[in-house]
């Protein structure tokens, strides 16, 4: 098995006339932790979305768990996403209208796991994490920190070969920012999950197996 | 992935309750509309059809004779006596026609053979109407000549009533005749049997008797007797519906009977007393042209309302749909939850609609399984737009704008 998740070559994206990436070459080893910082603006979202499968990249290529990613069609993206890829959102991105189980219960849904046993997953990962008594709050109910609880809960609970973290900490006081990180970087080390953290803020550099700098449209 | 879908649109409409009940009541709206005014449409139609199926009416048909045209069998006194029908002279058909018309049930009740012709009296020079009928066809010749309603005194004609007459009730004033006198007709007496007024009947004569005890008083004002002949067709057409049709069907058959030895006459050139049915008919139909067309206004607005709040619901939850996608919900999902989502708000609606229509009219089945499928169909057709619109979102897109 190929040692990198990730191997992305000559990178580039452009939004009309503004070019985000330019000729950008990633790669990314299993089971590590790999830091992404840069200033706002720098890009480092792009690089999430085109690794998430979410947008498409101008030009260049991207190699993922050994096969290409941005020749697969959309639904073959989104059943990737449901199956190997999570995703932490910098403003949590929860469904309002769904309460803190349904929010994680959603990755799980449309694939063969009976409602029951995901519902009891779902459960199990937000209990795990403090919410066991919050359960059925919608998110406006919760406070920030828990919100952001819900949010790795879902990222977490479809055991993801690769957790895409956009500035997983940007909204949360210090404190709790280091404990999600904490929870995540413990996740790579237990299930052999592969972390890519985007953040244009400070980051405890020990929990980092690679850090990279995002800067002019390029890893450095 | 079914249980998955259900779950989730019954999860959101549960959840945006002001959204789901102004959607629901749009097609509530559409369907309540549809119910209504097709039952409205069906029963007003169907009791216009009573009335017009019921309703038999009547013409006479006949051919004038043609500028500078020498009648076909002139009167010994062409510049008083002749055929005539409506004060123009006429020429003669066959009557062995009225079978044929007859035989057009589909459209044609009842026929009856009619003689019409003025004669002029000998002793004091004034001029009269004498109108021949069979009174076998009393259903047609009381509609358009006189009919037993219309006596005044005395009994009216039989079949076996040869040598007896009606007089028109003006007629019989003007000339200080009773029941039971006599009156002298081309050098013959018959006995006044009745007085009758018929009003303003298309075929209306001053006397009135049988067939063919006018064909034998004519003959005797003619240069050459009748030979089964007639100058005017009384028809009942068998409903309004179908009277154009009669009329239609009459002329055809005429056209072909117009005796041979009328050199002048030009097929096509019968004419028919006025349909006075058609008026009542467009009004009718007005009415109902102007009630679908507001039914479908309304229930087009009320559609179009229920899809803008269907669309609006997508919009609303653009974000939402870009986290789901993010997470891996595909396309495919996404278009079955919106459409689900909206069929169940139709199917909802509808019902409201099809309980509320009960309400203000008297639903007819097939109008409430109209309102339901128009429903429906609305329904599929306005989640169809906005789904089609959420499966083209990027999520990447979405997610960077938030």
């Amino acid at each position: 098995m190929n040692d990198l998740i990730y191997n992305a070559k000559n990178l580039s994206k452009s939004f009309g006339a503004i070019s985000v990436l330019r000729d950008l070459n990633f790669a990314a080893a299993r089971n590590k932790t790999h830091v992404i910082i840069g200033r706002s603006g720098s890009g480092k979202s792009t690089l999430l979305s085109l690794l998430a499968g979410l947008d498409r990249p101008t030009s260049g290529a991207i190699e993922f768990d050994g096969a290409a990613l941005e020749t697969r069609c959309n639904e073959e993206l989104a059943q990737l996403r449901r199956q190997k890829i999570g995703i932490i959102f910098q403003s949590f991105n929860l469904l309002p209208s769904w309460t803190a189980v349904e929010n994680v219960e959603a990755v799980l849904m449309h694939s063969d796991i009976a409602p029951d046993a995901r519902r009891k997953k779902a459960v199990a990962l937000l209990s795990e994490l403090g919410l066991g008594e919050r359960l059925n709050n919608l998110p406006a109910e919760l406070s920030v920190g828990q919100q952001q609880r819900v949010a790795v809960a879902r990222t977490l609970v479809n055991d993801p070969k690769v957790i895409l973290a956009d500035e997983p900490t940007g909204d949360v006081d210090p404190e709790l920012g280091l404990e999600v990180i904490k929870r995540l970087v413990a996740c790579v080390k237990n299930n052999g999950t592969t972390l890519i953290i985007a953040t244009h803020g400070l980051f405890p550099l020990e929990y980092a197996d690679k850090v990279w700098e995002l800067k002019d449209g390029k890893l450095q | 992935m079914q249980t998955d879908i259900w779950t989730c649109a019954l999860r959101e409409l549960s959840r945006r309750k002001v959204r789901t009940a102004a959607t629901v009541l749009g097609y509530a709206l559409a369907a309540g509309i549809a119910i209504v005014a097709l039952s409205l449409l069906v029963a007003a139609r169907n009791k216009q059809n009573r009335v017009l199926l019921n309703t038999g009416t009547h013409f006479m048909a006949w051919t004038p004779v043609s500028l500078n045209c020498a009648p076909q069998n002139p009167a010994l006194d062409p510049v008083n006596e002749g055929f005539l029908a409506n004060n123009v002279p006429t020429v003669l058909f066959y009557a062995s026609v009225t079978n044929k018309v007859v035989a057009e049930r589909n459209c044609v009740k009842a026929a009856s053979p009619y003689l019409l012709f003025r004669f002029k009296d000998p002793k004091d020079g004034h001029l009269f109407t004498v109108g021949g009928f069979d009174p076998r066809d009393i259903q047609v010749v009381g509609n358009t000549c006189c009919a037993k309603a219309d006596l005044v005194a005395g009994k009216f004609l039989e079949p076996t009533s040869s040598g007896q007459v009606l007089l028109e009730h003006g007629y019989a004033q003007g000339r200080k005749l009773q029941v039971g006198q006599t009156a002298t007709i081309a050098g013959k007496e018959f006995t006044i049997a009745g007085i009758v007024n018929p009003g303003v009947r298309p075929a209306k004569a001053d006397v009135y008797m049988l067939f063919q005890d006018a064909e034998a008083a004519i003959n005797t004002r003619l240069k050459k007797p009748l030979r089964n002949e007639a100058n005017v067709l009384l028809v009942h057409a068998a409903s309004s519906v179908v009277h154009d049709k009669a009329i239609e069907k009459t002329l055809k058959l005429l056209d072909g009977a117009v005796t041979e030895s009328c050199a002048c006459y030009k097929p096509g050139s019968i004419v028919t007393s006025y349909a006075c049915y058609k008026p009542a008919a467009q009004v009718l139909g007005m009415n109902e042209g102007t009630l679908k067309l507001v039914a479908l206004i309304l229930g087009l607005g009320a559609l179009v309302f229920a899809g803008k709040s269907q669309m609006a619901s997508v919009i609303e939850r653009r974000r939402d749909i870009g986290v789901l996608k993010a997470i891996g919900w595909t396309n495919q999902h996404i278009t079955f939850q919106v459409l689900t989502e909206s069929t169940i708000q139709a199917v909802i609606g509808s019902a409201f609609g099809c309980i509320g229509a009960f309400f203000c009219v008297s639903v007819l089945p097939k109008a409430c399984l109209f309102g339901i499928s128009l429903t429906l169909i609305g329904g599929l057709c306005s989640g169809f737009v906005p789904a089609f619109r959420a499966t083209r979102q990027n999520p990447a897109d979405t997610l960077r704008r938030l």
